[in-house]
């Protein structure tokens, strides 16, 4: 549990919350809030881990919270969530239901006209308190990501699709892998935590 | 929605009051409320009544320092001003009360008076309106004017209404009514803009009179119909108040929470309501993201997460609810780049049913969260217990305490415990599951035609999750199930595992074993997604009833399925249930399709393709499972479509005593029955192939320690499929069979021959045959071991280079085109019952044939003759099967054993007839189309009127036996005869003439032709011949072959040359020949001749000459030779030519030979003759 630094009917003073968007400082808020330890998906590492200062945007607020390859049979090639919240089977609902979105955008023949040889497929749905983001390969398999509920910009997830994409084209170059199972290499994962740890610090090259 | 009072949940209606006069009040209302856009009216029957409108608060000392606010916003607020405060007030008077009586005027100034006051310090208009019965009755200048001074009134706001003229009642109403809306615009604009002024001027003591302000300006502003002033301070009011969270400390935090979240609530109501009736979509989604990003932290503390969650469900809810009443549309205009820097919205956020979802999660969370404060209460309430009687304060989202003490009732604040555990107690009456499962199943059926599968079932899972939760566990196993369908289809492991988990307990609260074992199995076979999360934290809440897929789990899972099997006492009790229902012998069936085929899968091959009835044959059954322990079997039972070979294979581990020893099935021990985790159990068992036909194995039942019994349909190792979710997984991938080819090529089932036939059938043929004939073939059927019973013989006759039927294909119509036909079968037994008995089924075509065959016991022998005639050498396969039964009983009858022959007959052509025409000996006739048709093609023999012209017929034996030629004829052609005879010169001498193979028959025809004829048909060959009998065959019969004879044309000869010699010569002593040359016209003839010298002649007489041959007359040229040598010699060659035809004509060389004797010869005369005749031939 979070430990309670400061006391629940203390006020802070309006001018220090004046023009600042209340979620982007959780921390202030946590007195109030409390979350219980189920309802922190970024959850305690990103509260603990980030220092209180509460003045500046954090370089680290999106967080990635699961990636996901989906086969073309839509069954999960590799699943991997990043966070210590014990939400492993939500983030396995998610990922799962924004294979309706894929289906619908990608065979909506009016609206992918001129998105044809687009691999990105932006922000599939936000959902409680993630968002989901999709990319399909010109092999139909598909990268599903999914963040916390931030403002992620679109070239940041584009970023990181492209990156993710070269990891999955290298782990499945790999001769002894076969086309169509899942991704049991290491290597792949440990690349893939890279990438993820990476996200959203600014680093577009 | 329907939960917000009715106030907020329409807009806002101007109110104006009308006192006086009662009897006219319907009419007004009626016509204002009517009015575009309406006004509502307060009517009060007298002035009496005009109190109400009065400031109903105390009046409020101006000196005396203002009191902090107890509340953001007062609840009955815009209830008293939708029908409390109108805007304006009319005072209704008669003409006849104000015009007459000086007491009746007085009181019309009081009641004016008392009305004035009662709106005094608000800014409620008055008008003054005065209700005349005609339009004639003048009311006097004066009265008015007193009238409209008392009242302090501009004079447009004192109305004339004309009562009993209905088009100047209606003129007047109107000009009310404009006055009364103009007044309206007036007064909320004042009021707004009063409220504006104090924003402005930060004009206010604290927070929440700043939200207050907000409020109060967009009402009035919606008053007046003044949306985009409404929002602007609708989102003002939003942003103080979100700024308030963390700076207000007028209430303990946990009810500040809740009372800015319900003043939120209402102000984003409002603006959503607003922004989508005004058709601005993408601004109301935007600006719900925002309301939702605001609040979804802003839990509180644990122990009120309930309320927050409940809130922000009850958001969700309202905004879905919204999207649906106003049946929103994605505009034309949006980018159809969903999810991008284009347009950050996504296709589902314009669908109600995202909402419902969402509301109907969070309304989970909401019970989740009551459940662990109930549990956290119960301990802290026991001392406190719950207060009593809180109710609603008049602030919105505020709750109080009424205290009463004797007479006098107070109210209370609450503490934060207090209100806590009178929310939570309040919260705990409800049930929230079925309004979850309302909102799950709206969600679901909307989600479903909107073609998301995937997100349908995921609501479909919250609504069996809700159903499990409320104990309805027979629905909740139902969804469960359509659920887990479509999870197994696309592998996803980890859903169909929670699934799985949710499933078993149900099975179990439902008292079915036989469910509890097969989901705990398929659990325990299911492959784990290797990335899934440790396993330290034990919340059933979050991954089901099943706890998290590991191994160790999955192992857990198939012990407890043992300990249920064994009916031990299971850690977690579960056996409990089952005590009644549990049976004695649990059966699963798991056949290609079913998920629990990861749990057991059986293999079978046979090693061979086809075996011969009774013997022995190899079958090898493998066993495959996906369960993470080994698994023991008892027993394996294997059972084909043919119950003999049935068999069972026990493990020796086993030392149950073996089954009832009636039991006909094989019963085999084996060392071993184990299986372990994705490796196949291969055994090879022997069995005999039972009776002829198919046999297959159908399934093979596994009895797992005693109680179940798992019955697998066998797979064909060639047509096995993939493991459904095993497939993605990595790893070895064994074969069913050490055999590699039997692993891919192996089938479960295997043909089983029919018995040998025990009878012999025996064609004979006696080599080719011959056209023309009647070729005999028999047939013999001998029984060597088996009686023949209802035997039926089927002949065919098939082209033996292909092509099946033996017709030509365009004549395929005719039936005398067959080139080879069936005549018949002759059957050679004198029997007649057996004839007839033949006769009965015999049904005889031209290349096919069906001879029923008498029963024939055993070593009986039966045999019949085909008879088949060729008429055009061909060679054909003859076709002959015997098919039979065993026995006349019915169930014998039905199987028949069939013995197949064939045999190759080549027909061929017996004699090769030729023919030749020869001009008769030393007579040359000039036949001129011989000279004339030497250009054309025409190759028609030409023959002389009235000469005996020779015909050669030559038949030649073409096969390899010897032939009879009976006799050999030319049969004239119709009337041929009269115009031509043809005497035979030589023929067959002695009945017949025997013709060996490949030689030569000659007969010698003289063909007198007596008229002339450009085409004159001779007739045809007629030879009648038989195989030769001398061989010993007795195939007498006489078989007539003809031939037609070609054309011939016959002419008149114009000269005729004859040449005589003496049949012989001696050397040295001279002889004579002549050359006769006959003119047969009327024509004076020349010719020359000349003769050329030959070495073995000298002779006397011109070489050349020449002459002329009178008509019909003969001219005979005549020359006397010596021979000089002797033997055959060549006769000084003599041609004659005919001038006018330029045709010369010469002796042929047979006809200019002689035979030069050296000395006179001494012979008899008859063999002289002999010898003549030779010569001839």
């Amino acid at each position: 549990m979070v430990p309670v630094d400061v006391k629940p009917s203390s006020p802070i003073s309006p001018h220090e919350w004046a023009g600042r968007e209340p979620s982007q400082s959780p921390e202030l808020l946590r007195g109030l809030s409390l979350a219980t330890g189920r309802r922190q998906p970024a959850g305690g590492r990103f509260l603990r881990s980030s220092p209180v200062t509460g003045s500046s945007p954090l370089p680290g607020g999106i967080m990635i919270v699961c990636v996901a390859v989906v086969g073309h049979q839509n069954n999960p090639l590799y699943l991997q969530s990043f966070t210590e919240a014990d939400d492993a089977l939500k983030l396995h609902h998610i990922v799962h239901c924004s294979l309706d979105v894929i289906d619908e955008r990608v065979n909506n023949p009016k609206r992918s006209a001129p998105t044809l040889n687009e691999t990105f497929l932006g922000l599939l749905y936000p959902t409680e308190n993630y968002k989901v983001y999709g990319y399909l390969t010109n092999t139909k398999v598909k990268f599903i990501m999914v963040t916390t509920d931030l403002e992620v910009k679109d070239a940041d997830a584009r970023n990181f699709f492209r990156k993710f994409h070269a990891a999955y084209v290298d782990a499945v170059s790999n001769p002894f892998h076969v086309p169509g199972k899942k991704i049991a290499s290491r290597s792949f994962g440990a690349r893939v935590s890279t990438i993820v740890k990476s996200f959203g610090s600014g680093t577009t090259s | 929605m329907e939960d917000y009072p009715e106030e907020l949940r329409t807009p806002p209606v101007s109110l104006v009051s009308i006192v006086g006069c009662p009897e006219l009040h319907p009419s007004i209302s009626a016509a204002l409320s009517s009015q575009q856009p309406p006004m509502n009216t307060l009517a009060l029957p007298d002035f009496a009544k005009a109190s109400i409108l009065a400031r109903s608060g105390k009046p409020r000392d101006p000196l005396a320092p203002s009191q902090p606010p107890a509340g953001i916003l007062k609840k009955d607020w815009l209830l008293k001003h939708r029908t409390r405060v109108p805007a304006a007030v009319a005072a209704l008077f008669r003409a006849d009360q104000v015009s007459g009586d000086p007491a009746q005027w007085l009181q019309a100034c009081s009641d004016l008076e008392n009305l004035k006051s009662a709106i005094q310090g608000k800014n409620t208009k008055l008008v003054v309106v005065l209700v005349q019965a005609q339009a004639s009755d003048e009311l006097s200048e004066d009265v008015t004017v007193a009238l409209r001074k008392h009242a302090e009134i501009d004079s447009k706001h004192l109305v004339v209404l004309v009562e009993h003229d209905e088009a100047e009642w209606n003129r007047s109403l109107n000009k009310l009514k404009n006055v009364f809306v103009e007044l309206c615009a007036a007064f909320y604009k004042e009021e707004g803009r009063r409220i504006k002024a104090r924003i402005e001027k930060r004009n206010f003591a604290s927070v929440e009179l700043s939200i207050r302000y907000c409020f109060k300006v967009s009402i009035y502003a919606e008053f007046r119909r003044d949306w985009p002033e409404a929002l602007k301070f609708y989102e003002e009011g939003v942003r103080v108040l979100r700024e308030m969270i963390g700076t207000s400390t007028r209430l303990p935090p946990t009810q500040r929470l809740v009372e800015i979240k319900a003043v939120a609530e209402q102000f984003h109501f409002k603006i959503s309501t607003l922004l989508l009736h005004a058709g601005k979509v993408v601004e109301a989604i935007t600006w719900f993201r925002k309301h939702i990003r605001s609040y979804e932290r802003v839990v509180g503390t644990p122990e009120v997460a309930f309320l927050h969650w409940e809130w922000f469900s009850r958001q969700f809810l309202v905004f879905g609810e919204l999207i649906e009443t106003t049946s929103t549309t994605i505009p034309d205009t949006l980018s159809p780049r969903f999810g991008t820097a284009d347009n950050a919205l996504t296709e589902w956020e314009f669908q109600p049913a995202y909402y419902y979802q969402l509301a109907a999660t969070y309304l989970r969370e909401k019970r989740y969260a009551i459940e662990c404060s109930s549990s956290m209460a119960n301990l802290t309430t026991e001392v406190n217990g719950v207060p009593e009687s809180v109710m609603p304060s008049v602030y919105v989202g505020q709750y109080v305490r009424l205290f009463e003490q004797g007479d006098t009732v107070s109210v209370l604040p609450l503490s934060d415990t207090e209100y806590t555990s009178y929310a939570l107690s309040e919260a705990e009456r409800f049930q929230d599951s079925y309004e979850i499962i309302a909102l799950f199943r709206k969600a679901y059926e909307s989600f479903q035609s909107l073609g998301a599968t995937r997100m349908a079932s995921a609501c479909s899972g919250g609504m069996a999750i809700e159903y499990y939760a409320a104990g309805d566990f027979s629905n909740a196993k139902q969804l469960f199930d359509s659920v887990a369908g479509l999870y197994r289809q696309e592998g996803w492991t980890t859903l169909l595992w929670e699934n799985l988990g949710y499933l078993r307990e149900c099975s179990m609260k439902l008292n079915s074993p036989k469910d509890f074992i097969s989901y705990s199995l398929e659990m325990a076979a299911l492959p784990l997604f290797s990335g899934s999360g440790a396993e330290n934290r034990e919340n059933k809440i979050k991954s089901g009833p099943a706890g998290s897929p590991t191994i160790s789990r999955r192992e857990n899972i198939q012990q407890e399925v043992i300990n249920v099997l064994e009916r031990k006492q299971s850690s977690e009790g579960t056996d409990d249930g089952f005590n009644n229902a549990m049976e004695e012998v649990t059966h699963l069936d798991i056949d290609q399709i079913s998920p629990l085929r990861m749990v057991l899968t059986a293999s079978v091959a046979f090693h061979d393709q086809s075996v011969k009835p009774g013997s022995p044959l190899l079958v090898s059954v493998s066993l495959l499972s996906h369960l993470p322990s080994p698994v023991v079997v008892d027993q394996l039972e294997v059972q084909f479509n043919q119950s003999d070979c049935n068999f069972v294979i026990h493990s020796t581990q086993e030392d149950s005593p073996p089954l009832d020893s009636n039991l006909r099935d094989q019963v085999v021990q084996d060392t071993s029955l184990t299986l372990f985790t994705n490796r196949w159990m291969r055994l090879t068992h022997e069995v005999k192939s039972g009776q002829s036909g198919k046999l297959e194995c159908l399934s093979v039942k596994a009895t797992i320690h005693k109680h179940l019994v798992i019955c697998c349909h066998a797979e064909s190792p060639a047509s096995m499929e993939d493991f459904p979710l095993w497939k993605f997984e990595n790893q070895v991938e064994t074969l069913p069979t050490k055999d590699t080819a039997l692993a891919f090529s192996g089938q479960k089932l295997i043909q089983v021959e029919e018995p040998d036939a025990q009878v012999d059938l025996v064609l004979n043929s006696a080599g080719p045959a011959l056209v023309g004939e009647l070729f005999t073939v028999p047939v013999t059927i001998e029984s060597k071991g088996h009686a023949v019973h209802s035997g039926e013989l089927k002949i065919n006759l098939v082209d033996a280079r292909g092509g099946g039927l033996l017709l030509s294909p365009r004549e395929a119509e005719d039936s005398e085109s067959h080139h080879v036909e069936l005549l018949g079968v002759s059957t050679v037994s004198e029997d007649k019952e057996s004839k007839e008995e033949a006769d009965s089924i015999r049904k005889i075509q031209y290349s096919f044939g069906v001879v029923s065959v008498p029963t024939l016991s055993v070593g009986d022998s039966w045999s019949c003759k085909l008879e088949i005639k060729w008429h055009r050498a061909k060679s054909v396969m003859l076709y002959v099967s015997l098919g039979y039964s065993l026995g006349s009983s019915e169930e014998e009858a039905l199987h028949r054993l069939n013995i197949h022959r064939s045999l190759q007959i080549e027909g061929q052509i017996p004699l090769l007839v030729s023919h030749q025409f020869l001009r008769p000996f030393r007579r040359e006739p000039l036949l001129l189309s011989g000279i004339r048709s030497l250009g054309s093609d025409d190759k028609k023999c030409s023959l002389a009127m009235n000469e005996s012209n020779m015909l050669i017929v030559t038949a030649r034996n073409c096969t390899d036996v010897p032939l009879c030629l009976h006799s050999m004829t030319i049969q004239p052609d119709g009337d041929g005869e009269q115009l031509c005879s043809v005497p035979q010169i030589s023929g067959i001498s002695n009945g017949h003439a025997v013709v060996a193979p490949s030689e030569e028959y000659k007969g010698i025809f003289s063909v007198n032709p007596r008229a002339i004829s450009t085409n004159f048909n001779l007739g045809e060959i007629c030879l009648n011949w038989s195989r030769d009998s001398s061989l010993g065959e007795d195939q007498d019969r006489l078989i007539i072959m003809k031939e037609q004879l070609p054309e011939v044309s016959i002419e008149e000869p114009p000269l005729v040359v004859g040449m005589e010699c003496p049949p012989y010569a001696i050397l040295g002593i001279p002889f004579t020949i002549y050359v006769k040359i006959h003119n047969s016209t009327s024509l004076l003839q020349e010719i020359k001749y000349s003769l050329v010298d030959s070495q073995n002649f000298v002779f006397s007489g011109a070489h050349n000459h020449a002459a002329f041959i009178l008509p019909k007359s003969e001219h005979i040229v005549s020359h006397k030779l010596v021979p000089l040598g002797s033997g055959s010699q060549q006769l000084p060659k003599i041609t004659v030519t005919s001038v006018r035809y330029s045709a010369a004509l010469t002796p042929s060389a047979s006809a200019a030979t002689v035979f030069v004797y050296p000395s006179e010869p001494k012979f008899n005369l008859e063999t002289s003759h002999s010898t003549s005749d030779e010569i001839v031939s």
